[in-house]
């Protein structure tokens, strides 16, 4: 198990480079100076300018400017944004924001999820689950930014039952709304392909095998079934869960959330790239981090692929 | 992270025993209501695209400051946007960028992803390491993100370089489906006997291999072309799509999100570009229904 996960991780590291170093080109290559117009239309000395240019390294080539911000990075001297407030500072207020957004939304995409997802499996065919596959059809077609703003209009303004946006009302207030919306987003996919694992896991011959041997409903759904159908559900789940940050850029900028996807969008269109390549780092290693619990997770479930 | 195949291989179902002709597919979806009534949406919206003049003959660039953001009257049925320019023909003109996307995107991805994935499946080794390790590369950062950061260093972004930035980023999912398709039909008896009379390579994957596997990455574009069509929106919500004056249902939800008063400005493109994306996914849905030959017995 150890070796496994060390071999994952060293295989990781090739494209953590890769990707940060492409991150990094693709912020060099936006057009325009990040410091003229960060001052506007104000006229900057010569020497302010320069003095700036040398703190953040502007001047010097590409690879020196990346291998520099990869070193600040790792020695965690994060420095300052362009516009002068300390990164590490930013950090820890921002990740609690995307932190609570996250988990929230995960739990009632999950619950949600797992909970519709397993009794449509089971009673397939029933009522609920003729309501459901409609449900998850309109939750799936409807693009998610409608689906946001519909939520925030008829919740928020409307009815006045929630925030509208921003953090003013605290944990859990201000997050009720915008996880809901990431909860019902992420459902469908996540109920439809339960659904799915569990009718065709039911139907497969050693549920039959089971079943022809005499054992109990109860034995065959808890040992049975469940264990293999499981298996795609845990594997959906990790990549909601790594790519919910992503998510988190819409959901922070609708509700103007002050997390990590708004300061990697600000980050963005302000060509700072320390800060995309450290937000794109930290996103590269949850990634990684989530799909190795998920292969240890699958380990565990599932013996056939323990010894890989 | 071969997983994801798991994930649409398990929705997707691989294609064994009794599959349909196309006239027989084409029959089959044809006596489905719900198919019919989506296509003839999903064709109305690719001629609003096509030929807005046929649906109004306002002029959206025409307008009147003095009736901003009022709501309808006659003749203007969905009211007036915040510079009073007629809401219901800037309704129609915003079809075209998410028509284009559903289109250019959705052929253009099922193509690159359908090619990679074959030469990935068919050629392991040197060619499979290849394109394997790129996906993972891709797959490895968030997709909005990576999107984001490319279209900022865009200076001028038309349509055509937003669906080919979708394009470039958007292959691995599909490329990996592809593959895992190509790897369970490649030692089938039909392929090794097409090897044996020594049929060339490239013709055995057209002719023989790409048929037998193409069914879940077709199952799984036509269900996925909703998504693009929101992700077009999104990015120009972002600010990172198309730039004004382009007219798009994404700028609209833009203009819509600070004018809350006014919620007929969010309805109607939300309106259509729901039905829009429901009509896909249905068309999607009996695509594959009528593929899945579980379902024929």
């Amino acid at each position: 198990m150890i070796r496994f996960i060390l071999r994952r991780i060293l295989a990781a590291i090739p494209i953590g480079l890769i990707v940060t170093l492409g991150v990094f080109a693709l912020v060099f290559a936006m057009p325009g100076d990040p410091l003229r117009e960060l001052a506007g239309d104000k006229p900057i000395p010569a020497a302010v300018l320069a003095a700036k240019r040398a703190q953040y390294h502007l001047d010097d080539p590409f690879i020196v400017q990346y291998l520099l911000s990869m070193k600040d990075m790792f020695t965690g001297h994060f420095g300052t944004t362009f516009a002068g407030a300390d990164i590490a500072d930013q950090l820890r207020l921002r990740i609690p924001v995307t932190l609570k957004l996250a988990t929230l939304g995960l739990v009632f995409q999950w619950i949600a999820g797992l909970l519709f997802g397993l009794y449509a499996g089971f009673k397939r065919n029933g009522v609920m689950d003729r309501l459901l596959l409609l449900a998850t059809l309109v939750v799936l077609a409807v693009p998610g930014l409608v689906l946001y703003f519909t939520g925030q209009y008829l919740f928020g303004v409307e009815l006045k039952w929630l925030p509208v946006s921003g953090t003013r009302d605290g944990w859990p207030m201000s997050y009720l709304l915008p996880a809901i919306c990431i909860g019902i987003t992420g459902f469908a996919g996540l109920a439809r392909l339960t659904r799915t694992s569990i009718v065709d896991t039911a139907n497969s011959d050693f549920v039959k095998t089971a079943r022809a041997k005499g054992l109990g409903e109860q034995r065959i759904l808890w040992r049975h079934v469940l264990p293999n159908a499981l298996l795609p559900v845990v594997t959906l789940m990790g990549i909601d869960f790594a790519g919910i940050f992503a998510g988190a850029v819409l959901a922070e900028s609708i509700f103007n959330l002050p997390g990590l996807g708004q300061f990697m969008f600000q980050a963005i269109k302000l060509k700072e790239g320390g800060v995309v390549v450290l937000l794109s780092t930290l996103a590269f290693l949850m990634f990684i981090l989530i799909n190795l619990a998920v292969d240890v997770i699958y380990g565990a479930i599932d013996p056939r692929v323990r010894n890989v | 992270m071969s997983e994801t195949s798991q994930v649409f291989g398990a929705e997707t179902q691989d294609l064994e025993g009794r599959t349909l002709s196309n006239t027989q597919l084409l029959r089959a979806l044809l006596r489905k209501p719900q198919f019919v009534i989506c296509l003839v949406l999903v064709l109305t919206f690719f001629l609003m695209a096509a030929v807005p003049r046929l649906f109004t003959s306002v002029d959206p660039h025409f307008c009147a400051l003095a009736k901003s953001a009022h709501s309808r009257e006659p003749g203007h049925p969905f009211g007036f946007d915040i510079q009073g320019c007629d809401y219901f023909a800037n309704v129609i003109y915003g079809a075209r960028p998410s028509v284009l996307v559903s289109l250019v995107a959705g052929i253009g991805g099922f193509v690159v992803a359908g090619i990679l994935g074959l030469l990935a499946g068919y050629f392991p080794g040197l060619v499979d390491t290849a394109i394997s390790r790129v996906a993972d590369v891709l797959f490895a950062l968030p997709g909005l993100i990576a999107l984001i950061v490319i279209l900022n260093s865009v200076p001028n972004r038309s349509i055509w370089i937003i669906v080919a930035i979708i394009l470039v980023t958007g292959w691995p999912q599909g490329m990996r489906v592809m593959r895992s398709t190509v790897f369970s039909v490649r030692n089938r008896e039909y392929v090794l006997a097409a090897r044996s009379v020594g049929v060339p390579p490239l013709r055995i994957l057209r002719k023989h291999v790409f048929p037998n596997a193409m069914a879940p990455l077709l199952a799984m574009t036509t269900l996925g072309i909703g998504g693009l069509i929101g992700l077009e929106a999104v990015l120009t919500f972002l600010g990172v799509g198309l730039q004004p004056p382009s007219i798009s249902w994404g700028s609209q939800f833009g203009v819509a999100a600070s004018y809350r008063e006014s919620p007929h400005l969010f309805l109607w493109p939300a309106l259509f570009i729901s039905t829009m994306t429901i009509s896909f996914m249905i068309i999607g849905d009996s695509i594959r229904d009528a593929l899945d030959p579980k379902l024929l017995r």
